[in-house]
């Protein structure tokens, strides 16, 4: 029929015909043209953006924009949520009596507990307190040689007297701090909770954990304050041979539930939950309940972040 | 406003017309169909819900049986404890690409979300606002009518219902579509934050369940993309081009009484 504006005639095959609806047709292949190029070049300023992504500079192995998202989706969060918020708490007899064991990056099974401390740096008045030291980092964790007999894929890094290498990430010069041992941690008030551990890859699982509040901790050991007068923006955890560690920002470490756990199912750590002291905080997914705490340090600066550096998300919350 | 009679059964009234002393020379005119915005966000939301799609994929990697870490419930097809068909094998993942890039799905999950949540509002504000949601709104008869161009389009029913803009069958899948996109956003912010936003979670089934339901309305779009291109290309170039240029051709017969039945597609 007269209704041929197949794509062909876009490429003048009906030039020179009289037919009034000519004009009609002619005016429908200029629309055409036009919004099929409008369309081309949206398409290609799409690829251009896609590209222009791929090519920025990468921040923790992500392309800065989209780690810029990532850390505004963080802003949106706490400026909506802030800390008010509670994880939903289940009965004890939800909890799994088996706790999965997912991730032993930094975690040593080797680790003496009775050389075991507690490295807290960044805080107020330490010096007055009898755990002071002008440095911390000279505090030395030691392996037990016959169990890193019994397996020899442990993930640990230790030197030929049994001590432990803690090379990465060692700060160059001197750290004042208190070396604490489990008695201190102890001494705060003790709180149970069963909430549930979700993994980023996907799983869950119901835990009955068991320990003191993080909160109660810096309340205890309060961290020295900036200029600004107020708490340091973040709180830094990493595991003793620092091949592990984590990035709290304050609100989240002084969120009532997040932890400083030594008990699961009320009964102490095992090893493999991260013995002696483990980080629990249940608004963050699992990669952040940092196992074998050795060290906490408070800054206004972002601590570095083992998983941030390796393409997630720097708050993980959920 | 379609002429009855031509509209709905053009062969059998074409040939009367011609036999008639003098019919009425039809001229062919240019008429409006999409406008422009809807015509953009239409196209735009074609690579961001595929990227989606594909960022998902690279999520949904790191929790199956297939190739990935975890088993998980959600992403088979069975009942209960029997499993027919696991989603997805490990061919799939391998072939896209997608192993081992549960990170890079996120990042780029969470980033592409904005963009698709932004672009799905400012369409369902534009429907609103300019009145186009009175041609996509289904009206009362619209499942007898849609089950009437089910039944037309698999040539079991010679007459087509009548029809404005879109046929009655076309009024439900565009609006269900707009339904499971708010779905989607509101299923995937109660996995997005299970725990700050538990209330939604709790309300749309739980952690678990409104995974199934973001997983399988993500299904459901693949489903409905691939019936919505067969559709278009049976429908033919004018209607196509409606979507890109905004204006079909039609024949009008003196003043556009009468439509040609080819544009009723």
């Amino acid at each position: 029929m007269s209704l041929d504006d197949e794509p062909q005639s876009l490429f003048g095959a009906n030039e020179g015909a009289k037919d009034p609806d000519d004009a009609v047709r002619a005016q429908a292949r200029r629309r055409t043209r036009r919004s099929f190029l409008a369309g081309a070049v949206g398409a290609a300023g799409l690829y251009g953006a896609w590209r222009w992504i791929l090519g920025r500079p990468e921040i923790g192995q992500v392309p800065a924009p989209l780690r810029h998202a990532l850390d505004f989706n963080a802003d949106i969060s706490h400026a909506i949520f802030g800390n008010r918020g509670l994880a939903p708490t289940f009965p004890i007899s939800h909890a799994v009596s088996d706790v999965r064991v997912n991730g032993v990056i930094g975690l040593d099974p080797a680790l003496r507990l009775d050389r075991w401390c507690l490295q807290v740096k960044n805080l107020a008045d330490a010096q007055n307190s009898p755990h002071y030291f002008a440095n911390v980092n000279i505090w030395k964790y030691a392996d037990d040689p016959s169990i890193m007999a019994q397996d020899d894929s442990l993930d640990t890094y230790v030197d030929g007297e049994g001590n432990l290498d803690r090379e990465n990430g060692l700060p160059k010069g001197p750290e004042p701090g208190l070396l604490l041992t489990m008695d201190a941690i102890r001494a705060l008030p003790h709180v149970e909770m069963v909430t549930q551990l979700k993994c980023i890859e996907g799983w869950s699982e119901v835990v009955h954990w068991g320990g003191a509040r993080l909160s109660d901790f810096i309340h205890a050991y309060p961290p020295a304050r900036g200029a600004h007068g107020r708490l340091p923006r973040y709180v830094g955890l990493e595991t003793p041979d620092r091949q592990y560690y984590v990035g709290l920002r304050m609100d989240d470490a002084m969120h009532p539930q997040t932890l400083l756990c030594y008990e699961i199912n009320g009964q102490p750590l095992s090893i493999d939950h991260g013995a002696p002291l483990r980080l629990v905080t249940p608004l963050k997914y699992g990669i952040k309940h940092l196992k074998q705490i050795g060290s906490i340090s408070f800054s206004d600066a972002r601590p570095r972040d083992y998983w941030m550096e390796n393409a997630y998300d720097y708050d993980e919350g959920h | 406003m379609a002429d009855e009679t031509l509209s709905t059964n053009p062969e059998s009234t074409e040939p009367d017309l011609s036999a008639s002393a003098q019919p009425p020379a039809p001229i062919l005119t240019l008429r409006e169909k999409h406008p422009l915005a809807t015509r953009w966000m239409h196209w735009l939301n074609f690579p961001l819900l595929g990227l989606m799609i594909w960022s998902g994929l690279m999520i949904y990697w790191a929790d199956s049986e297939a190739g990935g870490m975890h088993s998980h419930a959600v992403y088979r097809i069975g009942i209960g404890s029997w499993t027919l068909f696991r989603l997805f094998p490990d061919a799939f993942y391998d072939k896209l690409g997608l192993t081992f890039s549960l990170a890079k799905g996120l990042s780029w999950h969470f980033f592409l979300m904005w963009l698709f949540g932004i672009n799905g509002l400012l369409y369902v504000l534009y429907t609103f606002i300019s009145g186009a949601w009175r041609d996509l709104l289904p009206g009362r008869h619209a499942l007898r009518d849609a089950w009437h161009v089910f039944l037309h389009d698999l040539h079991l029913r010679r007459e087509k219902p009548s029809q404005g803009k879109y046929n009655a069958a076309q009024q439900i899948a565009y609006t269900l579509i707009i339904l499971a996109g708010a779905g989607s956003i509101l299923t995937g912010l109660a996995i997005y934050k299970p725990t700050q936003l538990h209330w939604l979670t709790t309300l749309l089934g739980g952690y678990e369940f409104a995974r199934f339901l973001h997983f399988w309305l993500t299904m459901g779009y693949v489903v409905f993309f691939v019936i919505h291109v067969i559709q278009v290309a049976i429908a033919g170039w004018n209607n196509f081009r409606a979507m890109v240029a905004g204006f079909e051709l039609v024949q009008a017969t003196n003043g556009g009484a009468g439509l040609n039945h080819e544009e009723q597609r």
